[in-house]
This record gives C-alpha cells, structure tokens and sequence, in this order.
C-alpha cells in the first residue's frame, strides 16, 4: 500500500488535499449506499473532465450528499429526500441511475479509485462490504495492517502539546498517535486505526488556530513507522517464537505471525513485513537458532525480500522455505536471498509464467540445488565438477598489526580523541592535529541499504566526495580540504555534536613505522537532538595518519567518511554504553600521561596576568578571556589564534566585548 | 576558505587527479583482471582485509586468488597528500573510497577501504591497503 493511491493536489495555500476531499460527507451523511455512488461519480467525472453530461448529473447527488452530511448519522426521514428528489439514491432499484453512472463509474471504480476506496474508507466496513459486494466489486476485509501517517504542516508553530490537546478534545474516537515528531516545521506522528484517520482528515481546516489560520491535516496510508522495539517486546516475541520452532526438524514456522495468538493476547501486533520486527526476528535466529533448516514466512504480507535477506548470513543452513501467500513483486526478489542453498521452496507463483519449464528454470538459476518446487518434485540437474570460490575469509576483529605496545598507543589516543570528540567544545582536540595537518570529510547514502534513508542534508556543504563533485564545482575540491590546525579544529566545531557507540570501534591499523603510524577507526555514532532534526545513528570511518610527537602522536591526515547505518547496525549499537572501546583488552593506560601534549602546572599568578594580557590583546571581557585561556589550555598563542579564527567567523557574541 | 601555500596546492591538484584515476582503474581490474593487481602492489605492500592481514605482494595476490568473483560499485571518494615531513619528499597520497561489493553475485555490502601510494619511477604503486566491511 502506497500513497499513489491518492490523488494529491495543491491548494492556493499550498497545502494539500486529495481528490477524495468529500470524504466526510458520506461517512457522516445518511450513509445510504447510493449516495455513495454519486457521489463518487462526481469525483471521478471532476477528476477525469469526462464531459458535462457526467458531471452535471453527479453535481446533483453532490447536493443531495451535501444536506445529508448535516444530518447527522441517522437514518434520513422520507420527507427530506422527497422534498430534494434524491429518493432515487437510495434505491438500487432504480434502473435508471445506474444506467447513467454504470459505463462511467465502472472502469474508475475498477482502477485507482476502487483502490483508494478501500484503503481510505473509515471502519463502517462491514456495510460498505455489503455495498462492495453488491456492486460487484472485490472486497478486502484483511485491514489491520494499514498504517496512516498524519503530517501538521507548520505544526510545530503550534507545539506538540497543544496539537495533540486539540486532537483529543475534538476527536470522538481513541486517539492514539505513534511516533509524533517534526520534520522541519511540519508536525507528523502515525495511527493504525482507520477510524481514528478518517475523523482526522474529517477534522482537516476545521478548526481555527490561535494565529489565525486553519488547522490542515494530511493523511496518507504508509509503511509502519519506525518505532524501535523495546527488549520487553523483543522477549516477548522470543517466547512465541521458541513456540513455533521444532527442535527436532529444525523448523520454524512464523506463518501469519501477524494474527498470532500469544502475541495478540498481549496487544503486540508483530508484522514481519516491518524492517524492524524482521531485524528483530532475524537476531533472534541468529542469537538462538543459527542452525535452522527449514523456514516458513507464509502468509505476511511480504512484498519484498529486502530485509529477509540478512538471515541468509545468520542461518546460512537453510534449505527449506515457504514463501507462499505473501505478496511478492517478482522472481527477482529471490536475488536477495541466493545465498541460501534451497532445496525445497514454495513461491506459488507458477500463474506468473508462461509455462511450468520457465518457472522451474527462473527459480533454478536462483537456487541450482532445488528439488522439489512448489510441492512438485522436479528433476535434479546436470553439473560442473569444478567450483570457484564462494566462501568470503572469516571477518575478524581490530587489527593492530601483531604489536601490543602499537595497540595501547592507538587505543589510548583513540579514546582520548573521541572523548573530546564527543563533548561540547571540540577545540580542545587542536594539540591532536599537526600544523600542516589536513582534513576534510564524506557523507554517502549507503549504496546496501534499497529502502529510504536518514538525510544526510547537515552535511552537504562539507562534503568532499570527489565523485559527486565532479560534476560540480571543482574549485570545492581545494576549498573543502581543510589545511592547518586552526581551520581543522574551526571545521570540527561547526560538524553537528555526536555520541560515538566505543563499543562498536574496529582500527584496523595499516602502515607502523618509527615515523608515521597510519590506521582506521570505523563505528557508530548518533547525532545530538536538534531542534530542526531528528538524531540518527550513522556509521563513520576514519583513517587517521599520525606522526610521533612527543610521549604520544599528531595527526596529518584525517578523512572522515559517514554512511547511514543498516537497520541491524542501528540495532545493535549504544546497547552497552560502557566508555571503553572493546577493541582491545588493553584496556587502562596510566590516564596521567595524555597523548595530547599539554602545558600545565601554571600558578594562579601567571594565569591571572595571562588573563589580564590577553582581555588587552583581545578586547573581551575578563570572563571572557579566561573562557578561552582555559579552553586552550592556558596556552596563549593557540588561544589568541582561536579568538582571531572564531571571530573572522563572527562566532563570538558580542556580549563577550562588554566589560 | 583553505588556502594553502603553494606547494601544498600543486600536491593537493596531483592527489585529487591520481585518486579519481586510480579507484576507476583499481576496482576494474579487480573484477574483471585481478591477476594484473600485481602490477598496482609494491613488494612490500601490506593489506588488512576485513582484519585479515597479508604482508607482501605474493601474499596478497594469493589472498586476493582465493576470493570469489566480484563486483565493486564505488559510491565516495577522497584523496589527500601527505606532507613532505612524512613521507621524506617522495610523492604519497591517501585515497579513501566507500562504496558496495557483491561476492559471487551474492549479497550486496557497503565497504570502505583506504590506500596510500606512492610514486616509484614514475608509477603509482600501493604501499598499504585496509578494507573493512559495514557490520
């Protein structure tokens, strides 16, 4: 299900509305099948301009509709409809009507807007199947799955407490908004409820706001929102599923687990065609029963196999799977799980092919090894003796190139970086870097991952992909190297704040010499919460060249590369928030000696003349000055340079000048 | 704005123009010719792949034999120069790509990998090379 659906529409006031804007009007007008009819045939007559004689006939049950939505929900009183004409909806024995709408109605109801109807269409369902089926037309009755996003343009003017205030005050079903966030200025959250959808979009420019303007509310069907699963819900989802494994023939049957009893007992409604519920199931497996043989997923509402193929690597033994009753767009899914060697699969999709040879022959080329299709045994084919390699080298841990002495260097300064790093003022990471150091950083959307990603907006303007650059400016190439320390430490104090997960850190080190030491550290980090986005984990890889300085190291070349995390990686990050990286058993370096060189042991006398010199040099205040000194170490020509830098940026405020 | 005294630009420009020819020519050769890597390693070149290391060209072309066939598809690109105190006036860069890999037509995978090389005679040869998968 999809907003395609929809046909969308900009107003004069740039908002949107669908196509189907009368809405409410049937829901809450007589509710008279007939009506209904009209009423659609107006829209699609409006919609696909099919000449006057449809539309000025639909513009009459228009009317009719119209006075039936201030009615109430009531049956209507005879004398009403008498009094406008409009018995005639009522009936469907009225040949007459349904000869004038049937040749134009038909072929839309059987298209989009049939469609439409059904995912849009409020809960009176069971009457509207009746008049589904009497029309003929096909009926879904299996709604649950549907989700709805809600979006509040310029919501956020409003606040998020007096929208959701206004919604329950005026919403007369339960109200029960998921995931409410802002995206920029628009207000969004999610319902599953169609009942509570519809009243939503009913209640769209209904309702005045305080500056003014009416309340817009923009409903659309969408995938489930992304809402992480909490460990309770994970465990209890571990219990049904242990329930549904055979230990014996090693099989799980996850078949319909959306309708699952146990889990429904407990109000978890678990859809596996959700990322997340999919990531969830599939760490499970890999956690408890990497050994798992035979696999069925029938029956939930699978349209793609994007987020199953991750189990191909945490159970890689599987050789038999149910496929059957889902929702699969093509053969070529299968793609994605070639990894597994099949044997036995059911796909049901036979009335696909022209033929049963061609439908053996496009399941084979994905799994060569397959005996038995659908149920039928089909015969085993003719092969090669000789294989190329298929199996990738074990994936292993850091690597420090076989020297202790090299890992407690590289551990220490990477837990010292990452922990400036990550703390409000990143200027103290200046004695980190060398003086003609260089550094410049990427973003990419991660070329893995086929569903939709996080923004990487915040970073475009530093991003120095010469890929994509290419076909721009090339004069950005030069201007997005940062060279010195002091453009360096200026460009990591404008990069949004973050939390870096240690315990995800891998270095890989690649170059050790008495004079220069090069390696990688990748891992995860979130951003912080801003008021203007939202943090997302994101995985960055940093190769880092240093040279010896002193008792520790300075870098010369630093280049930062960040990639959006995969759902299992989101997953599996910030679940152990201990400070150290575990990297390394080395774990405690004496912390007295930094790898940072630092002047220290100042007396408070040198300081205070410090302080005095540098409000002369400066033009700050003493608060001010001291500020800095203290945030440079008390080091004053880096400190001087800092304030030259911070202020050719117009970063500092100018009450930092009044004394 | 960067600017950068004008040795530092000249090696900035030379970088930028090795690396982007470089990454085309690399992967192409790794999935359609890899027995001609040979001609990119230095002899005594390191790799860290996926924290397997190899320390040699012979070694690393055996690691690399034992590989399936492959398909990279390389999606970012940065390349820096180092600076003549490190690398003693001989030409060095560092070349940083992510991008994708599908082994054997299996799954696809997000990867990163950082390079540095150097110039012997005229060439460009590899001096260490470190890939690491997204997981």
């Amino acid at each position: 299900m999809n907003s395609d659906n929809f046909s969308v529409t900009a107003g004069r006031d740039g908002s949107r509305r669908f196509a189907s804007e009368h809405d409410d009007r049937w829901v809450r007008g007589g509710g008279r099948s007939f009506e209904r009819g009209g009423w659609r045939s107006r829209n699609n007559f409006g919609k696909f301009n099919k000449g006057f004689y449809g539309r000025g006939k639909a513009r009459g049950r228009g009317r009719g509709n119209f006075r039936g939505g201030f009615q109430g929900p009531g049956p209507r009183s005879s004398s009403h409809q008498d009094e406008d004409g409009d018995t005639s909806m009522d009936g469907k024995e009225q040949p007459g009507a349904q000869n004038r709408f049937s040749p134009y109605t038909r072929p839309n109801r059987r298209g989009r807007i049939d469609r439409r109807f059904d995912q849009n269409r409020p809960s009176a369902s069971d009457e509207r199947s009746g008049l589904f089926q009497r029309l003929g037309l096909p009926v879904n009755t299996n709604r649950d799955h549907s989700w709805f996003r809600i979006m509040i343009p310029y919501g956020k003017k409003s606040g998020k407490d007096d929208l959701l205030k206004i919604f329950q005050t005026n919403l007369d079903v339960p109200f029960n908004p998921i995931d409410f966030h802002f995206e920029q200025m628009k207000a969004v959250f999610y319902v599953q409820d169609k009942t509570c959808a519809d009243a939503l979009y009913a209640l769209s420019r209904k309702i005045t706001l305080a500056n003014g303007y009416k309340l817009v509310i923009i409903v659309v069907p969408s995938s489930p929102p992304y809402i992480p699963i909490t460990d309770e819900d994970i465990d209890k989802l571990k219990l049904c599923m242990s329930k549904r494994y055979d230990p014996a023939s090693k099989t799980l049957n996850l078949s319909n687990l959306y309708n699952d009893a146990d889990l429904q007992a407990q109000n978890l409604r678990m859809a596996l065609c959700s990322r997340q519920v999919m990531a969830s199931v599939i760490k499970i497996i890999g956690d408890n029963i990497p050994e798992l043989v035979a696999l069925d997923v029938s029956d939930n509402n699978l349209s793609s196999l994007d987020h199953l193929a991750a189990l191909t690597e945490k159970a890689p033994c599987v050789t038999k799977l149910n496929l059957g009753k889902n929702k699969l767009r093509n053969v070529e899914e299968l793609d994605k799980i070639k990894g597994w060697a099949l044997e036995l699969l059911i796909l049901e999709f036979s009335d696909r092919f022209k033929d049963q040879l061609s439908y053996i022959s496009a399941v084979r080329q994905r799994f060569p090894k397959i005996l038995k299709l659908d149920g039928h045994d089909i015969p085993p084919p003719i092969t090669f003796d000789i294989e190329s390699p298929t199996e990738l080298p074990q994936i292993k841990g850091s690597f420090f190139a076989g020297s202790t002495e090299v890992q407690a260097l590289i551990v220490k300064f990477v837990k010292d970086y990452f922990t400036v790093y990550d703390s409000d003022n990143r200027q103290g990471l200046l004695d980190a870097y060398h003086e003609q150091a260089m550094f410049s950083m990427s973003a990419c959307y991660n070329g893995a991952i086929e569903f939709r990603q996080p923004s990487l907006k915040m970073y475009t303007e530093e991003n120095r992909n010469l890929i994509q650059l290419n076909k721009k400016d090339l004069s950005q190439k030069n201007k997005l190297l940062k060279y010195g320390r002091i453009p360096i430490i200026s460009k990591l104090c404008t990069l949004p704040q973050t939390t870096h997960d240690t315990n995800s850190f891998i270095v890989d080190v690649s170059h050790v010499s008495s004079s220069l030491l090069s390696f990688t550290v990748c891992g995860m980090f979130k951003e912080a919460e801003k008021r203007d986005h939202r943090s997302f984990i994101r995985w960055f890889t940093r190769s880092f060249l240093t040279v010896p300085y002193g008792q520790g190291m300075v870098i010369t070349n630093d280049m930062l590369t960040i990639i959006n995390a995969s759902t299992e990686q989101a997953q599996k990050s910030f679940k152990h928030p201990a400070p150290t990286p575990n990297s390394s058993p080395v774990q405690e370096v004496s912390p007295a000696t930094s790898s940072f060189e630092t002047p220290t042991g100042l007396s408070q006398e040198q300081k205070q003349k410090m302080i005095l010199s540098f409000v002369n040099d400066s033009g700050m205040n003493t608060e001010c000055s001291q500020r800095c000194l203290e945030q440079n170490d008390w080091n004053y020509e880096k400190a001087g340079l800092m304030f030259l830098e911070l202020k050719k940026q117009n970063k500092i405020p100018p009450e930092a000048f009044l004394k | 704005m960067t600017t950068f005294p004008e040795g530092v630009a000249t090696k900035v420009d030379i970088a930028v123009q090795a690396g982007e020819e470089f990454y085309n020519l690399y992967y192409e050769t790794f999935d359609k010719k890899r027995h001609l890597l040979a001609k990119l390693y230095m002899d005594t070149a390191k790799l860290v792949w996926n924290g397997n290391p190899a320390d040699g060209k012979e070694a690393i072309l055996k690691f690399f034999e034992n590989l399936p066939s492959s398909e990279h598809k390389i999606d970012s690109l940065d390349c820096h120069p180092l600076i003549d105190q490190v690398s003693g006036g001989q030409m060095t860069i560092m070349v940083k790509t992510y991008g994708t890999v599908e082994f054997s037509k299996n799954k696809k995978r997000s990867f990163q990998q950082t390079f540095m090389l150097t110039s012997q005679n005229n060439k460009w040869m590899i001096v260490s090379d470190c890939m690491r998968f997204q997981e």
